[in-house]
């Protein structure tokens, strides 16, 4: 956009580019006014914002200087409202009444926060009117802006308005704002001229490569990325998530202050082998942030286990831990969500069965899983202390985010355990022995709820101790995992049958042990809480309805069969995995961003800076050849900031750097003559494809010697300057 | 001739035309199965079950089949009513209301409904119209709508309507006394300020309630009761009945109660068992409100946060059926709440001696912050006041009304005293005692010391020390820096409540000695940190120190263990002392951590013990 107003008045590019960026702009205040729509009046900031633009043309078009610009600004501001109230004081427009009682206070509940916005809008506007390549800037304060506005709205939490209209509109701002940066450019104002029709196709085809990934980078940000959530667990049920009369346990348990149980009948498991203790697994929590907890890790061979029930039957890695037998158990899902894949740990086989007709199931399968046989303190468990684990794993499963307050008292429960499984036992039993049960762990002060569990309340919920003895565990070195799911009593079985309720919704933990595997612990006490009421621990009724589902069940369990593989399963499988890679490298594109967002600029600046050299080794022909070369050439003059000026021909371009000792480049005009021969020539021989590359290498060892290490390097890094039209 | 072979297909095809004629009687038939009764039985079944999917399917398919019976839609409603899904039920219910008009059990689930989604106005018009249809004289199920309707004029500031509804009714009742509706008259009462009615019916209820050994009713209406003599201030009263409602049932809403009683009395560590009390019990918001306030009053800022924070979050507004509050008041208290905290951590993060620059650039920013979000809530307050004044003002509730607005208006100073003074005007009248809290807000706003000082003379000295201390804090601003009447403020206010110093910038007034000797760029940087947290120094150790108004001697150690040591010479006791950890670093450094250790930590810091 050029420097003075009267250029505004020229129609085409400068108003195109004017209406582009004020829309945007008026777009990102729009949406900052969203979360306060309750209490702002947008026709009030619509308004302010339109006095903020025309102020700074205004002001552009009588030059005034930028500092006393400011100043009358602020003036502004002050005056209006004070002759506002003024006015309103001493000409009483309203009958008195609340109306009249409450004007200041409806004005400034407006006029305040109306202020930044427009003070900003007048900012950018009469910035962008006295300095071209103010517009760039602006382009990366937007940017800035549309980060900090749509914050709280990452993570799946579109709240201002559907998801839908938010991609539309964070597309149509990409492209505007691309459109915007490559208007704004001098240059750019022939793309709109009428006689270059063609060519100017062609030349916005040509920045697609920029375009299209910059478009789906911001789509995968917001719509691909599965990042914690930490929202996710809600207050009713605890450790469940419900959709109307479904449930399903959440994959990031939040420690919360209270929590509520609901006893709905989630599903009935029927067991067949032997087992002491029926600890039903849904998801294995074995990732930890500081601050954020334990959450199901979405890296590869990292707790390989099934979440979703498969559409039939499928066989799973066994890895053959010692003391274990094999224990059968069937899912008939009630209000369970039905692809919840459930098992004890760990299962080798799932079979999914063909529901019978009116069932009153969701779904039914069976999984065979290997099941620990060991008593405690048997003399299988070894007292290794050197883990069998691979490196990296070990060092994701110890690790605790440093909680140095947790160590100690880790240190501390284990001051004198003898062995592996001592330590892990002591810490077992201190929790249980000297924490309580509760439902309302309460609020800590400082936001660490885990802390406040150990060292200052003493009671919580399962989650709480599930957390609190892995983090233990990991901090001394002792491979851990939170695991969520079901407990069964054994005690209220009914021909094998067990009924689960969502308040046997439970969270405990596993801890590795060399050829055993990961073996359950289960730390949370069952003293409640002074004051509290938690029947539902020692609450078990047979009644009719349990007596009719496992009447259905056994009536019709001769018709169960297994359910086919079908053709489709590949294709969900390749969608699935799809999914499952785009999901790992967002993941790992977050993670290692500061290494990677370097890495592609300095990628795509090398592309763009030898686009023209790649060119030059596939050309054909000499003349080809050498007109890539000389882009080439051109580009690095381009970088440098030596730019040809409007209706400056070649030759004058050349011999302009040729006699400008500003320059410090010698040798161009000669090297622009063998251009100009390979281009027009009437013949280019070989002769003089060897001569224009000699004059090339010497244009290039004119560049290193005169320009500085430090300036070239500057200069490559630089992106202006490298779109524009150079020949 | 016919061809032969095509003899053969008129049996065919006649087989064929049969099969199609009497097909549709072969499907009607077996669909003849499903009737009302069988879809009704089959969801009941399905109910109990817990097949809650199933139900919903096999309801649905029944509504569609059967759109002129109302009985598949009361019983979808009655599922979602009884998992909370109020939306969903109310649709229900209206759908069947169309069909079935102004059955009583549909009526009586919609106004429901309406209640727990905090739409009274719609509850109180489905309530209006049982009794039309029900009249109470005729249905004694009309006697608990009757009740209802009581209790939404209350909430909706409709306090003659639903006295003279509840009046008449018990005037026709033949069975004696209804205690429900004596408790409703009761409350209905106390809405409108009329002390003795209002206690006369809560303690008729009462009596009836304990007479039936129904110890929970008593328990509430005891708790009403005490609610009723806090607000005319007989706090005496108001604890004694606390107590018997604790004794009656021990629920959340009695330690509530008797925490704001403690909390009169600014006596921290009994108010704050008495609430942690009730939050074991309690599935409201509420007892977390006043905790949150609580600790705001006493500077424990953060932890206030994280409870007003925990109360904003919470989305199930659904408790408010039971309590005599609204979505809109509801939201303005945890504005208010909210506003006041930030407010008070922006001011501390100014008051406190900041450690390195760093540190000091984290503190700016902090306040910045914390500034913003308390302008925000403020905002959201002070947008709540007005809209709550202007619901009491459509009700003719003025003196609700008027208090609102006075509220809303506060950085007006001309508007809010206009409607201080209708609402003094009015609440004077009603109960003398209030004239103390006007003389108070009248003095804040127009930062008046005179009217501050009469307000702590008046203010009862043992159950009112919440008032007296904030008198204190607009006096101590007003008087003159380093003057002795502004020392001995500071000390006064120091008895009551030290949390209240750092987030209201106040410095105790200090005799500060040394026992350590040289080091004088130490002890000039300690008395820099004291003097910028907002303390009067003096170093002078003189016995006139105490008449001027240095009453607290502060004793400072320094060595390997810094140490500190606050004495009362007043009362010859040593009021607070303790070693500080203080970090490697510059002699700035340390000498900051360590005043700023002390002060936040120690010095101005509540203990719950």
């Amino acid at each position: 956009m050029s420097g003075r107003f009267e250029d505004f008045k020229t129609p085409g590019t400068d108003i195109l580019v004017f209406i582009l960026r004020n829309s945007i702009l008026y777009a990102l205040i729009f949406h900052a006014y969203l979360y306060f729509r309750e209490d702002l009046d947008i026709l009030f900031i619509s308004v302010s914002f339109s006095i903020a633009v025309i102020t700074a043309i205004l002001m552009e078009k009588i030059r005034l200087r930028f500092v006393i610009s400011i100043i009358v600004v602020i003036l502004i501001i002050i005056i209006i409202r004070g002759m506002t109230f003024f006015l309103f004081k001493t000409l009483s427009p309203l009958d008195p009444g609340l109306e009249k009682d409450f004007f200041y206070f409806f004005f400034d509940r407006d006029f305040f926060p109306a202020i930044l916005p427009c003070f900003v809008a007048w900012f950018f506007n009469f910035l962008a009117l006295r300095k071209p390549g103010f517009v760039q800037f602006e382009i990366g304060c937007n940017a800035i802006f549309l980060l900090v506005i749509f914050y709280t709205q990452a993570d799946y939490n579109i709240t201002l308005y559907h998801p839908t209209f938010f991609g539309i509109f964070l597309g149509l701002y990409v492209l505007a704002e691309i459109f915007i940066l490559l208007l704004a450019s001098r240059e750019k104002t022939r793309l709109i001229q009428k006689k270059r029709k063609g060519e100017n196709v062609k030349r916005i085809l040509s920045y697609l490569w920029i375009i299209v990934p910059l478009f789906f980078l911001l789509l995968l940000y917001f719509f691909l990325l599965d990042r914690y959530n930490k929202d996710s667990a809600k207050a009713r049920g605890g450790l469940m998530e419900s959709t109307m009369f479904r449930f399903d346990l959440s994959r990031y348990i939040k420690l919360q202050s209270e929590i509520k149980l609901s006893d709905e009948l989630v599903l009935i498991m029927r067991k067949n082998g032997p087992a002491s203790r029926l600890l039903l697994r849904r998801f294995v929590l074995s990732e930890y942030q500081p601050g954020g907890g334990f959450f199901q890790s979405q890296k590869k061979g990292i707790d390989d286990i099934p979440v979703v029930v498969p559409d039939s039957t499928q066989v799973l890695a066994d890895p053959h831990y010692t003391a274990r037998e094999q224990v059968t158990q069937e899912y008939f899902l009630i209000n369970l969500d039905p692809t919840s894949f459930i098992a004890m740990n760990y299962p080798v086989k799932i079979i999914p069965y063909k529901n019978w007709e009116d069932s009153s199931f969701l779904r039914i399968y069976k999984v065979e899983s290997m099941v620990n046989q060991l008593e405690i303190y048997g003399d299988e468990f070894t007292d290794k202390e050197e883990i069998d684990l691979p490196p990296e794993l070990y060092q994701f499963y110890t690790y605790y985010g440093d909680d140095e307050p947790v160590r100690e008292l880790a240190i501390e429960i284990t001051e004198y355990s003898f062995s592996y499984l001592d330590k892990v036992m002591d810490i077992e039993n201190y929790l249980m022995d000297n924490y309580l049960y509760s439902l309302k762990p309460g609020i800590a002060k400082d936001g660490n709820q885990l802390h406040h569990f150990l060292f200052e309340s003493k009671k919580g919920y399962c989650s709480y101790f599930a957390f609190a003895m892995a983090l233990m565990c990991r901090s001394i070195g002792i491979p851990a995992r939170v695991v969520v799911g079901f407990f069964a009593n054994p005690e209220w079985e009914v021909l094998n049958f067990y009924e689960i309720r969502a308040n046997q919704a439970h969270a405990w933990v596993e801890v590795y042990f060399n050829d055993l595997g990961w073996i359950e612990f289960d730390p949370t006490s069952t003293t409640i809480a002074p004051g509290e009421d938690i029947s539902f621990l020692f609450d078990f009724k047979m009644d009719e309805r349990l007596k009719n589902l496992i009447s259905e069940i056994l009536e019709n369990e001769d018709t169960l069969k297994e359910e086919e593989k079908k053709e489709t399963d590949g294709i969900l499988e390749r969608i699935r995995f799809f999914s499952f890679i785009v999901i790992q490298i967002s993941s790992w594109l977050l993670r290692y961003w500061f290494i990677i967002i370097p890495l592609l600029y300095l990628c795509i600046m090398i592309l763009i800076k030898d686009f023209h050299l790649l060119v030059y080794f596939m050309a054909g022909n000499n003349r080809r050849k050498i007109k890539s070369l000389f882009l080439y050439s051109m580009g690095i003059l381009y970088s440098l900031g030596i730019v040809r000026k409007t209706n400056e021909s070649l030759v004058e371009y050349a011999e302009r750097i040729e006699y400008n000792k500003r320059y410090h480049i010698t040798f161009f005009r000669p090297w622009a003559d063998f251009y100009l021969k390979a281009v027009f020539g009437h013949e280019f021989t070989e002769d003089d494809y060897h001569q224009a590359k000699q004059a090339f290498d010497i244009f290039r060892i004119v560049v290193k010697q005169n320009i500085s290490p430090v300036k070239r390097l500057i200069s490559f890094l630089n992106p202006l300057n490298s779109f524009k039209r150079k020949i | 001739m016919p061809d032969k072979s095509k003899i053969y297909l008129f049996p065919f095809l006649f087989l064929i035309l049969t099969s199609c004629f009497f097909l549709p009687f072969f499907v009607y038939a077996r669909e003849e199965e499903k009737d009302i009764d069988w879809y009704y039985d089959e969801a009941q079944n399905a109910i109990m079950d817990e097949h809650y999917e199933y139900a919903i399917k096999i309801l649905k398919e029944a509504k569609i089949k059967y759109p002129g019976t109302a009985k598949f839609l009361i019983q979808l409603g009655d599922l979602y009513f009884e998992k909370d899904f109020y939306e969903l039920a109310l649709d229900e219910y209206l759908q069947a209301d169309q069909i079935d008009e102004n059955d009583f059990y549909t009526l009586d689930q919609i106004q429901d409904c309406y209640s727990y989604l905090n739409k009274e106005y719609k509850a109180i018009e489905y309530l209006e119209k049982i009794l039309k249809e029900y009249p109470p004289d005729e249905y004694d199920s009309s006697i608990d709508t009757v009740d209802d309707l009581g209790w939404m004029y209350f909430k909706t500031h409709q306090l003659e309507k639903g006295e003279e509804l509840v009046l008449n009714v018990m005037k026709e009742t033949k069975n004696g006394i209804d205690r429900g509706l004596a408790m409703t008259l009761g409350t209905l009462y106390s809405g409108m300020y009329d002390y003795e009615r209002s206690k006369k019916y809560y303690l008729m209820a009462i009596e009836d309630a304990e007479e039936d050994m129904d110890y929970y009713f008593a328990s509430i209406a005891y708790y009403n009761l005490s609610l009723l003599e806090h607000t005319f201030y007989h706090f005496n009263s108001a604890l004694q009945y606390t107590n018997d409602s604790l004794q009656s049932q021990d629920r959340a809403t009695g330690h509530l109660s008797k925490g704001e009683l403690y909390q009169s009395r600014m006596n921290f560590p009994e108010a704050l068992r008495e609430y942690e009390e009730g939050e074991k019990k309690d599935d409201t918001p509420l007892t977390k409100m006043n905790i949150a306030i609580l600790l705001q009053i006493f500077g424990r800022l953060d932890e206030a946060l994280q409870y007003a924070s925990a109360v904003y979050d919470g989305k199930d507004h659904s408790w408010m059926h039971y309590f005599g509050t609204d979505i809109k008041r509801y939201k303005k208290e945890i504005h208010e709440i909210l506003a006041d905290t930030y407010r008070d951590r922006a001011q501390r993060e100014l008051s406190l001696p900041r450690v390195t620059i760093i540190d000091g650039l984290s503190s700016f920013f902090s306040y910045i912050r914390y500034s913003f979000s308390s302008y925000y809530h403020r905002q959201k307050f002070n947008s709540y006041s007005l809209i709550v004044g202007k619901d009491y003002l459509s009700e003719q509730a003025y003196l609700d009304a008027f208090w609102a607005f006075y509220m809303a208006n506060k950085d007006y100073p001309d508007t809010a005293l206009k409607y201080l003074h209708k609402a003094e005007e009015i609440e004077t009248a009603l109960i003398p005692q209030s004239k103390t809290n006007y003389l108070l807000e009248q003095g804040k706003m127009t930062k008046n010391l005179k009217m501050l000082e009469q307000s702590i003379d008046s203010f009862d000295p043992f159950w009112e020390k919440e008032g007296i201390a904030e008198a204190l804090i607009h006096m101590i601003r007003l008087l003159p820096h380093k003057s002795k009447a502004r020392r001995l403020a500071i000390n006064r206010l120091y008895e009551i409540n030290p949390g209240a110093f750092p987030k209201n910038r106040i410095g105790l007034p200090l005799e500060v000695r040394f026992h350590f000797s040289g080091n004088r760029p130490l002890k000039t940087i300690i008395l820099h940190s004291l003097r910028s947290s907002g303390s009067d120094l003096t170093t002078v150790n003189s016995l006139s120190n105490e008449e001027a108004g240095y009453r607290y001697i502060l004793q400072i150690y320094w060595g390997k263990n810094p140490s500190f040591k606050l004495s009362d010479r007043q009362k010859e006791v040593m009021v607070k002392e303790s070693h500080i950890q203080v970090k490697k670093g510059t002699i700035d450094e340390q000498a900051a951590q360590f005043i700023k250790e002390m002060l936040s930590s120690h010095i101005y810091y509540v203990k719950r013990d």
